[in-house]
């Protein structure tokens, strides 16, 4: 089968800094794939070139190629707010809007233009079960976000990002901010998603890898170090440099 | 420290306020503007005749003079108007008439119009007649421009020529002299007086009721403000001296200041 | 050392003191308006003699109506022509122009804040004036020419208010609404506005207060006609100008003072009402 991302050859500057050298690397359709590496490894970095969020910031080069299917998101004639559409994205601290849940919610959707309010109450309800915070929330709707607990809202963010009904789901360090019981829950969400949505996602939590994830790519000063189904990859890596990270023997 | 910084405190507001207190040392003129310059450059003499003596002079217009003067504030004022009671709080004031400030009747050279009768100018000034085309001139909107309430010219105008009748409320109101002459100047349609003892450049100065102002006969021209300087009875011998300097001087007729109003 | 020696306490107590003083100097500003107020407000049928239309002082008629009309027809014309451009120069601060450059406009904003008012006056006397009469018709001092000095004057204050106010719009919100497909004006327009609009309701108070404090710059171009104007193109006068005027025609004790104490409280009032307006507003 194709894969939904194949990566190839991708190397991202900023200013003249190289923050990730020559990565190939491809995605299966319907997998949960974790990154995961010492800070500043480039994980980070490469999630987000994958929806191109990485050039809002001024003084990034990218190189290589990165096909969605069968389009090359890199060429400069392609629509970015399209690819973002695609893939949607989680990000490390819980960043809802200062609306109201619904408005959080229906925020992609109505960018797109969906103005009729029944279309909407069942995207926003659909999505809101997807993320498992719909049983908490029901009746509430029209509360301001900020007033949910920090796991609900990072779960209303994941239901904010399904609204547009992406492909690909990237998610930052979703739960670097979270208490164990919320993680918890999202760890379980996540695994509910799992085969609906391709999800990419960077984690510090390398338990949180290995409870979760279909594959695990290590990553280490920019470069791709090896990528393997995740059982392998905790229990025998190829790797030397993969062992020593995993036995914590680089500062994380 | 701290009661001395307060000492330095109290020290410099004492020298502040001896400072604006009238002294006999030095002496402060305050009032209207339309003589000022006449008296800016009349002042030098009594200061070198007078060795020891400044003085210093204050804008503010007619009214703020006189109010200044009876309340002690300054040691002589000047204004265009007669003192009223409410502004001298009853302080009998002695005074010293300078001479007669032509008051010119003028208006934007575009206009086509050269000369009024008296009442066609009232008509014009009070907001009845609209256009320069009801007094034989080309068809222009008339825009009249006054000064405000405090000023000494404005009062002369309101008791002379407008026979009981206001300026009209939609005139424009210029804040100074020079103000007026540069709107009326600058402004298509507009008409407006200024006190000037000379002909303005740049408009036109209307004959009114078949007179037509010369300077050569400054003294027969109708319309004139009086500015007078305003003393206190009781004020020291020094600042009599200054008024009298100033009330017969000869430089006068320079400044537009005609004969002796008495 | 357990106790704080005197000179540990000095700041506070200056600080405490200088507040107190200036709430005193606020409080007997207040009361000498009133005070001096006072005599036309126990006048008989003052109130119908206020809000009439007619100002002939030296007749006894203190109709303020022209000037209140004046005041909200210039600040209201200022309003409209600035906060739109005001809001555009600090959109492109933020986020079209690099950090080289935007130090630089912000520079030259914060200086343009320090031009002295009468500087704009002379400035709307050499050019706004002709202008207006060339374009618009009538004498060219006018509402509109006051208002398009003011606009010009509060520009620089409400650009950078404005832009302060939108950069204070947390990234991760930005990054958040990118993600899910906004286009940067998308965003801008339904993020970045409403996150930061307490601030820029506060900066259009600061703006508004300005407007209708301004007395020099208006009083050069404004026309100073006393009675209710008749459109935008026609002269008029605001509360401050006409205080201006006539301050020195009424010294204090007469009715006409009275009535000027009377449009400074009016002044004083609004500008009382606006900021607790935007107080509520900023605190939803």
């Amino acid at each position: 089968m194709e894969p939904k991302l194949r990566v190839e050859n991708l190397s991202v500057w900023y200013q003249r800094q190289p923050a990730l050298k020559h990565v190939t690397l491809s995605v299966e359709e319907g997998e949960v794939l974790a990154l995961i590496g010492p800070s500043g490894c480039g994980k980070s970095t490469f999630l987000r070139t994958l929806n191109r969020l990485s050039e809002e910031q001024v003084g990034v080069r990218v190189s290589g190629s990165i096909m969605l299917g069968d389009l090359d998101i890199q060429e400069s004639h392609v629509d970015v707010t399209q690819i973002r559409r695609r893939v949607g994205m989680v990000f490390q601290a819980p960043n809802p809007f200062p609306f109201s849940i619904f408005d959080n919610v229906a925020y992609g959707p109505r960018l797109q233009g969906v103005a009729d309010p029944g279309t909407l109450r069942k995207i926003v309800e659909q999505s809101l079960r997807q993320a498992a915070l719909w049983d908490e929330v029901r009746g509430k709707l029209r509360r301001p976000a900020l007033a949910l607990s920090g796991g609900q809202q990072q779960r209303l963010c994941i239901a904010r990002a399904l609204a547009v009904n992406p492909e690909v789901l990237l998610m930052d360090e979703p739960t670097a901010s979270l208490d164990p019981l919320s993680t918890a829950k999202i760890e379980e969400l996540v695994g509910a998603l799992r085969g609906q949505y391709t999800i990419v996602m960077v984690t510090h939590n390398l338990r949180q890898a290995a409870r979760i994830s279909d594959r695990t790519a290590f990553f280490l000063d920019g470069a791709l170090v090896e990528v393997g189904p995740t059982r392998q990859i905790f229990t025998a890596p190829q790797d030397n440099r993969t062992e020593q990270y995993l036995t914590g023997r680089f500062e994380s | 420290m701290v009661t001395a910084w307060i000492k330095g405190l109290l020290f410099t507001l004492l020298a502040l306020a001896s400072a604006v207190a009238p002294t006999s040392r030095h002496l402060t003129i305050a009032g209207a503007t339309s003589t000022l310059a006449y008296l800016r450059d009349t002042v030098g003499g009594f200061e070198r005749s007078h060795p020891g003596y400044t003085v210093s002079l204050a804008g503010g217009g007619s009214v703020a003079g006189l109010v200044e003067v009876s309340r002690g504030r300054a040691d002589v004022g000047v204004s265009d108007i007669p003192p009223r009671a409410e502004w001298t709080s009853g302080v009998h004031l002695q005074v010293m008439p300078l001479g007669r400030l032509p008051i010119l009747f003028v208006a934007h050279p575009g206009t086509g119009v050269h000369n009024l009768t008296t009442t066609e100018l009232r008509a014009v000034l009070d907001g009845r007649t609209r256009s320069w085309k009801s007094v034989g001139g080309r068809p222009v909107p008339i825009v009249v421009m006054t000064r405000p309430l405090a000023s000494g010219a404005l009062s002369v105008v309101d008791r002379e020529m407008m026979g009981g009748r206001r300026i009209t409320s939609q005139a424009i109101v210029q804040l100074s002299n020079g103000a007026t002459l540069a709107g009326v100047r600058e402004t298509p349609g507009a008409v407006g007086f200024v006190e000037s003892g000379v002909v303005p450049r740049g408009v036109t100065v209307l004959g009114v009721g078949g007179r037509h102002f010369s300077p050569k006969r400054g003294a027969e021209w109708p319309w004139y403000a009086e500015p007078s300087l305003y003393v206190r009875p009781e004020a020291p011998s020094i600042v009599h001296d200054l008024v009298r300097y100033l009330g017969s001087h000869p430089n006068r007729t320079r400044y537009g200041i005609y004969g002796s109003a008495s | 050392m357990s106790t704080p020696s005197v000179t540990d306490r000095m700041p506070r107590r200056t600080a405490g003191l200088a507040a107190g003083l200036f709430a005193l100097v606020g409080i007997i500003l207040v009361a000498s308006l009133a005070a001096g107020a006072w005599p036309m407000l126990g006048a008989p049928r003052a109130a119908a003699n206020l809000i009439g239309a007619v100002w002939d002082p030296l007749r006894g008629r203190y109709g303020v109506a022209p000037f209140v009309v004046g005041t909200a027809a210039v600040t209201l014309t200022a309003l409209v022509i600035a906060v739109p451009i005001a809001l555009g120069v600090a959109v492109s601060i933020v986020h079209q122009v690099g950090a080289l450059g935007r130090g630089g406009i912000l520079r030259v904003l914060t200086v343009l804040t320090a031009v002295p008012s009468v500087i704009f006056g002379w400035w709307g006397l050499q050019m706004v004036v002709p202008w207006v009469r060339a374009h618009v018709g009538g004498p060219g001092f006018s509402l509109l020419a006051a208002g398009i000095v003011l606009a010009l004057m509060i520009l620089p204050t409400l650009s950078l208010f404005f832009a302060q106010a939108l950069s204070k719009v947390p990234n991760t919100l930005k990054e958040g609404s990118a993600a899910l497909g906004a286009t940067p004006d998308q965003t801008l327009l339904r993020v970045e506005l409403p996150f930061a609009m307490p601030a820029l309701v506060n900066g259009l108070v600061v703006g508004l207060a300005r407007a209708l404090g301004e007395t020099m710059a208006v009083q050069m171009v404004v026309g100073g006609q006393t009675a209710i104007p008749a459109g935008l193109a026609a002269p008029g006068a605001t509360l401050t100008t006409q205080i201006f005027t006539d301050m020195t025609a009424f010294p204090p004790g007469t009715a006409g003072h009275a009535v000027l104490d009377i449009m400074a409280l009016l002044l004083l009032a609004a500008m009382y009402v606006l900021v607790r307006t935007a107080e509520r507003w900023g605190s939803r």
